[in-house]
Protein backbone atom coordinates (compact mmCIF):
# COMPACT_ATOMS: atom_id res chain seq x y z
CA UNK A 1 0.00 0.00 0.00
CA UNK A 2 1.25 3.34 -0.95
CA UNK A 3 1.52 6.17 2.31
CA UNK A 4 1.75 9.79 2.48
CA UNK A 5 5.34 9.11 3.04
CA UNK A 6 6.23 6.94 -0.33
CA UNK A 7 3.90 9.80 -2.08
CA UNK A 8 6.18 12.90 -0.77
CA UNK A 9 9.39 10.66 -1.14
CA UNK A 10 8.53 10.39 -4.90
CA UNK A 11 7.82 14.13 -5.26
CA UNK A 12 11.34 14.72 -3.58
CA UNK A 13 12.56 12.62 -6.55
CA UNK A 14 10.92 14.60 -8.96
CA UNK A 15 11.67 17.76 -7.80
CA UNK A 16 15.46 16.60 -7.26
CA UNK A 17 15.28 15.69 -11.14
CA UNK A 18 13.89 19.20 -11.83
CA UNK A 19 16.46 20.80 -10.34
CA UNK A 20 19.37 18.93 -11.93
CA UNK A 21 17.66 19.58 -15.22
CA UNK A 22 16.25 16.39 -15.55
CA UNK A 23 12.89 15.67 -16.91
CA UNK A 24 11.60 13.08 -14.40
CA UNK A 25 9.62 10.30 -15.73
CA UNK A 26 5.76 9.73 -14.11
CA UNK A 27 3.59 7.84 -16.01
CA UNK A 28 0.70 8.97 -16.57
CA UNK A 29 -2.57 7.89 -15.32
CA UNK A 30 -4.22 6.85 -18.42
CA UNK A 31 -0.60 5.08 -19.77
CA UNK A 32 -2.24 2.36 -22.56
CA UNK A 33 -1.61 -0.99 -22.25
CA UNK A 34 -2.71 -4.17 -24.74
CA UNK A 35 -5.16 -6.38 -24.23
CA UNK A 36 -2.76 -9.17 -23.50
CA UNK A 37 -1.29 -7.17 -20.81
CA UNK A 38 -4.50 -6.53 -19.40
CA UNK A 39 -5.67 -10.34 -19.15
CA UNK A 40 -2.49 -11.32 -17.48
CA UNK A 41 -2.75 -8.66 -15.11
CA UNK A 42 -6.16 -9.35 -14.41
CA UNK A 43 -6.53 -13.35 -15.04
CA UNK A 44 -3.17 -14.53 -14.61
CA UNK A 45 -3.53 -15.76 -18.54
CA UNK A 46 -2.89 -14.62 -21.74
CA UNK A 47 -5.42 -15.33 -24.51
CA UNK A 48 -3.97 -18.22 -26.08
CA UNK A 49 -5.06 -20.28 -22.56
CA UNK A 50 -8.63 -19.25 -22.95
CA UNK A 51 -11.13 -21.11 -24.77
CA UNK A 52 -14.15 -20.02 -26.93
CA UNK A 53 -17.19 -21.38 -26.21
CA UNK A 54 -20.74 -20.63 -27.22
CA UNK A 55 -21.95 -21.56 -24.20
CA UNK A 56 -21.62 -17.67 -23.62
CA UNK A 57 -24.21 -14.95 -26.18
CA UNK A 58 -22.93 -11.76 -25.70
CA UNK A 59 -25.77 -9.02 -27.04
CA UNK A 60 -24.58 -5.72 -28.20
CA UNK A 61 -24.89 -4.09 -31.21
CA UNK A 62 -23.05 -4.77 -34.39
CA UNK A 63 -22.88 -0.51 -34.97
CA UNK A 64 -22.81 1.36 -32.20
CA UNK A 65 -23.94 5.16 -32.91
CA UNK A 66 -21.49 6.16 -30.18
CA UNK A 67 -18.49 5.18 -28.17
CA UNK A 68 -19.51 6.78 -25.04
CA UNK A 69 -22.44 4.33 -24.16
CA UNK A 70 -22.36 1.17 -25.48
CA UNK A 71 -25.36 -1.52 -24.12
CA UNK A 72 -24.10 -5.08 -23.69
CA UNK A 73 -25.68 -7.76 -22.52
CA UNK A 74 -23.86 -10.81 -21.18
CA UNK A 75 -25.26 -14.35 -20.54
CA UNK A 76 -24.26 -18.04 -20.44
CA UNK A 77 -25.56 -21.26 -20.18
CA UNK A 78 -22.89 -23.04 -17.47
CA UNK A 79 -24.46 -24.14 -14.77
CA UNK A 80 -23.64 -21.15 -12.08
CA UNK A 81 -22.57 -23.75 -9.40
CA UNK A 82 -19.33 -23.99 -11.58
CA UNK A 83 -18.51 -20.40 -12.67
CA UNK A 84 -16.58 -18.23 -10.57
CA UNK A 85 -16.14 -14.39 -12.04
CA UNK A 86 -17.33 -12.62 -15.75
CA UNK A 87 -14.95 -10.21 -16.95
CA UNK A 88 -15.29 -7.87 -19.98
CA UNK A 89 -12.66 -6.63 -21.91
CA UNK A 90 -12.40 -4.49 -25.00
CA UNK A 91 -9.44 -5.33 -26.81
CA UNK A 92 -8.64 -1.38 -28.31
CA UNK A 93 -9.83 0.29 -25.06
CA UNK A 94 -6.53 2.29 -24.20
CA UNK A 95 -7.18 -0.18 -20.98
CA UNK A 96 -9.00 -2.98 -22.22
CA UNK A 97 -10.20 -4.03 -18.62
CA UNK A 98 -14.08 -3.06 -18.67
CA UNK A 99 -15.34 -5.27 -15.51
CA UNK A 100 -15.31 -8.25 -13.57
CA UNK A 101 -18.31 -9.29 -11.77
CA UNK A 102 -18.31 -12.52 -9.36
CA UNK A 103 -21.10 -14.61 -8.91
CA UNK A 104 -22.29 -17.19 -6.53
CA UNK A 105 -25.11 -19.76 -6.69
CA UNK A 106 -27.45 -17.42 -5.00
CA UNK A 107 -27.49 -15.61 -8.95
CA UNK A 108 -29.38 -18.36 -10.34
CA UNK A 109 -27.56 -17.48 -13.64
CA UNK A 110 -25.09 -15.87 -15.56
CA UNK A 111 -26.19 -12.35 -16.87
CA UNK A 112 -25.05 -9.13 -16.40
CA UNK A 113 -26.10 -6.32 -18.68
CA UNK A 114 -24.29 -2.85 -18.50
CA UNK A 115 -23.22 -0.10 -20.58
CA UNK A 116 -19.53 0.67 -21.63
CA UNK A 117 -17.36 3.23 -22.82
CA UNK A 118 -15.90 2.53 -26.54
CA UNK A 119 -12.73 4.12 -27.99
CA UNK A 120 -12.78 2.98 -31.47
CA UNK A 121 -14.26 -0.33 -33.18
CA UNK A 122 -12.92 -3.11 -31.61
CA UNK A 123 -14.09 -6.78 -29.96
CA UNK A 124 -15.85 -6.67 -27.00
CA UNK A 125 -14.68 -10.00 -24.70
CA UNK A 126 -16.87 -11.66 -22.20
CA UNK A 127 -14.72 -13.88 -19.93
CA UNK A 128 -16.40 -16.25 -17.49
CA UNK A 129 -13.78 -17.89 -14.70
CA UNK A 130 -14.50 -21.37 -14.11
CA UNK A 131 -14.44 -22.69 -10.54
CA UNK A 132 -11.71 -25.58 -11.80
CA UNK A 133 -9.40 -22.41 -13.17
CA UNK A 134 -10.39 -22.61 -16.89
CA UNK A 135 -11.76 -20.19 -18.74
CA UNK A 136 -14.37 -19.87 -21.29
CA UNK A 137 -15.21 -16.62 -23.83
CA UNK A 138 -16.96 -15.53 -26.25
CA UNK A 139 -16.63 -11.97 -28.63
CA UNK A 140 -18.53 -9.71 -30.74
CA UNK A 141 -16.96 -6.97 -32.63
CA UNK A 142 -18.78 -3.58 -32.39
CA UNK A 143 -18.15 -0.70 -34.92
CA UNK A 144 -17.77 2.80 -33.27
CA UNK A 145 -19.01 5.02 -35.83
CA UNK A 146 -17.71 9.10 -35.89
CA UNK A 147 -20.38 11.48 -35.66
CA UNK A 148 -20.96 14.66 -33.99
CA UNK A 149 -24.06 16.83 -32.62
CA UNK A 150 -26.12 19.29 -34.82
CA UNK B 1 2.04 20.09 6.12
CA UNK B 2 1.87 23.94 4.16
CA UNK B 3 5.26 23.30 2.51
CA UNK B 4 4.09 19.70 1.54
CA UNK B 5 0.80 20.94 -0.38
CA UNK B 6 2.83 24.01 -2.09
CA UNK B 7 5.25 21.53 -3.21
CA UNK B 8 2.78 19.36 -4.77
CA UNK B 9 0.59 21.95 -6.59
CA UNK B 10 3.79 22.84 -7.99
CA UNK B 11 4.66 19.64 -9.36
CA UNK B 12 1.00 19.49 -10.50
CA UNK B 13 1.58 22.56 -12.53
CA UNK B 14 4.54 21.63 -14.11
CA UNK B 15 2.83 18.66 -15.35
CA UNK B 16 -0.36 19.94 -16.16
CA UNK B 17 -1.79 20.54 -19.49
CA UNK B 18 -3.48 24.25 -19.48
CA UNK B 19 -6.76 24.62 -21.48
CA UNK B 20 -8.06 27.86 -21.47
CA UNK B 21 -11.64 29.23 -22.02
CA UNK B 22 -11.00 32.42 -23.21
CA UNK B 23 -9.93 32.41 -27.30
CA UNK B 24 -7.10 35.84 -26.69
CA UNK B 25 -5.95 34.49 -23.46
CA UNK B 26 -5.04 31.30 -25.11
CA UNK B 27 -3.81 33.57 -28.66
CA UNK B 28 -1.64 35.44 -26.45
CA UNK B 29 -0.02 32.19 -24.66
CA UNK B 30 0.11 30.70 -27.66
CA UNK B 31 2.41 33.33 -29.69
CA UNK B 32 4.72 33.70 -26.60
CA UNK B 33 5.22 29.97 -26.48
CA UNK B 34 5.24 30.11 -30.32
CA UNK B 35 2.51 27.30 -30.61
CA UNK B 36 -0.73 26.71 -32.42
CA UNK B 37 -4.40 27.12 -31.09
CA UNK B 38 -6.99 24.62 -30.78
CA UNK B 39 -10.33 25.36 -30.18
CA UNK B 40 -12.33 22.47 -29.16
CA UNK B 41 -15.99 23.70 -29.51
CA UNK B 42 -18.26 21.32 -27.43
CA UNK B 43 -22.04 20.85 -26.12
CA UNK B 44 -22.53 18.94 -22.73
CA UNK B 45 -24.97 16.55 -23.52
CA UNK B 46 -23.31 15.57 -26.59
CA UNK B 47 -22.02 11.86 -26.27
CA UNK B 48 -19.82 11.82 -29.73
CA UNK B 49 -18.10 15.37 -27.10
CA UNK B 50 -17.71 12.89 -24.07
CA UNK B 51 -16.21 10.22 -26.51
CA UNK B 52 -13.34 12.51 -27.73
CA UNK B 53 -12.74 13.88 -24.59
CA UNK B 54 -12.30 10.24 -22.70
CA UNK B 55 -10.62 8.62 -25.58
CA UNK B 56 -8.80 11.60 -27.94
CA UNK B 57 -8.05 13.99 -25.68
CA UNK B 58 -7.24 11.46 -22.84
CA UNK B 59 -4.74 9.42 -25.24
CA UNK B 60 -1.38 9.60 -24.46
CA UNK B 61 0.28 10.61 -27.69
CA UNK B 62 -2.53 13.25 -28.17
CA UNK B 63 -2.19 14.21 -24.81
CA UNK B 64 1.97 14.84 -26.05
CA UNK B 65 1.51 15.96 -28.96
CA UNK B 66 -1.19 18.71 -27.22
CA UNK B 67 1.43 19.85 -24.84
CA UNK B 68 4.03 20.58 -27.12
CA UNK B 69 2.66 22.13 -29.67
CA UNK B 70 -0.60 23.70 -29.26
CA UNK B 71 -2.24 25.96 -26.61
CA UNK B 72 -6.04 24.27 -26.15
CA UNK B 73 -9.19 26.40 -25.95
CA UNK B 74 -12.35 24.70 -24.85
CA UNK B 75 -15.96 26.75 -26.03
CA UNK B 76 -19.31 25.84 -25.33
CA UNK B 77 -21.05 25.99 -28.43
CA UNK B 78 -23.89 28.03 -26.30
CA UNK B 79 -21.08 30.96 -26.02
CA UNK B 80 -20.77 33.79 -27.85
CA UNK B 81 -17.06 33.37 -28.44
CA UNK B 82 -17.64 30.06 -30.26
CA UNK B 83 -19.95 31.64 -33.00
CA UNK B 84 -16.66 33.60 -34.38
CA UNK B 85 -15.91 30.21 -36.05
CA UNK B 86 -19.24 29.02 -37.41
CA UNK B 87 -19.50 25.57 -35.90
CA UNK B 88 -21.65 23.07 -37.53
CA UNK B 89 -21.90 21.59 -34.79
CA UNK B 90 -19.95 19.79 -32.01
CA UNK B 91 -17.63 18.52 -31.69
CA UNK B 92 -16.15 20.92 -34.11
CA UNK B 93 -11.97 21.30 -33.90
CA UNK B 94 -10.22 24.65 -35.63
CA UNK B 95 -6.56 25.13 -35.46
CA UNK B 96 -5.56 28.32 -35.54
CA UNK B 97 -1.95 30.08 -36.37
CA UNK B 98 -1.59 32.84 -33.66
CA UNK B 99 0.89 34.50 -36.29
CA UNK B 100 -0.77 34.67 -39.42
CA UNK B 101 -3.73 35.32 -37.49
CA UNK B 102 -5.98 32.95 -39.80
CA UNK B 103 -8.03 29.71 -39.36
CA UNK B 104 -5.74 26.86 -40.73
CA UNK B 105 -8.20 24.16 -40.48
CA UNK B 106 -11.55 23.25 -39.52
CA UNK B 107 -13.01 19.91 -38.96
CA UNK B 108 -16.51 18.27 -37.25
CA UNK B 109 -17.30 15.26 -35.49
CA UNK B 110 -15.82 12.83 -33.58
CA UNK B 111 -12.79 10.45 -34.47
CA UNK B 112 -10.35 7.84 -32.89
CA UNK B 113 -7.21 9.05 -31.50
CA UNK B 114 -4.61 8.07 -33.88
CA UNK B 115 -6.62 9.67 -36.83
CA UNK B 116 -7.08 12.82 -34.88
CA UNK B 117 -3.37 13.19 -33.87
CA UNK B 118 -2.28 12.53 -37.67
CA UNK B 119 -4.46 15.83 -38.62
CA UNK B 120 -2.90 17.45 -35.84
CA UNK B 121 0.73 17.25 -37.54
CA UNK B 122 -0.63 17.06 -41.03
CA UNK B 123 -1.95 20.50 -39.83
CA UNK B 124 1.10 21.93 -37.67
CA UNK B 125 3.69 20.98 -40.73
CA UNK B 126 1.62 23.73 -43.35
CA UNK B 127 1.71 26.01 -40.68
CA UNK B 128 4.44 28.67 -39.49
CA UNK B 129 5.62 26.54 -36.83
CA UNK B 130 6.40 23.48 -39.30
CA UNK B 131 7.98 21.61 -36.38
CA UNK B 132 5.18 19.05 -35.18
Amino acid sequence: MKTRRDFFKLAGVAAAGIMLGVAPVISPAHAKISLEEALKKHLGVGLSAIKESNQIKIKAPSIAESGANVPIQVSATVPIEKVEALYIFVDKNPNPFIASVMFSPVNGEVFFATRIKMGATSPVRAILKLKDGSYLMAYKEVKVTVGGCG
Amino acid sequence: MKTGIIFLLFISFLFSQTWFNDFEKATEVAKKEKKLVLVYIYSEHCPYCHQVEEFVFGDEDVENLLKKDFVVVSLNISEEEAERFDPIGTPTFVIYDPFKKKVLAKFFGSLDAETFRSMLIRVCNKSSLRRC
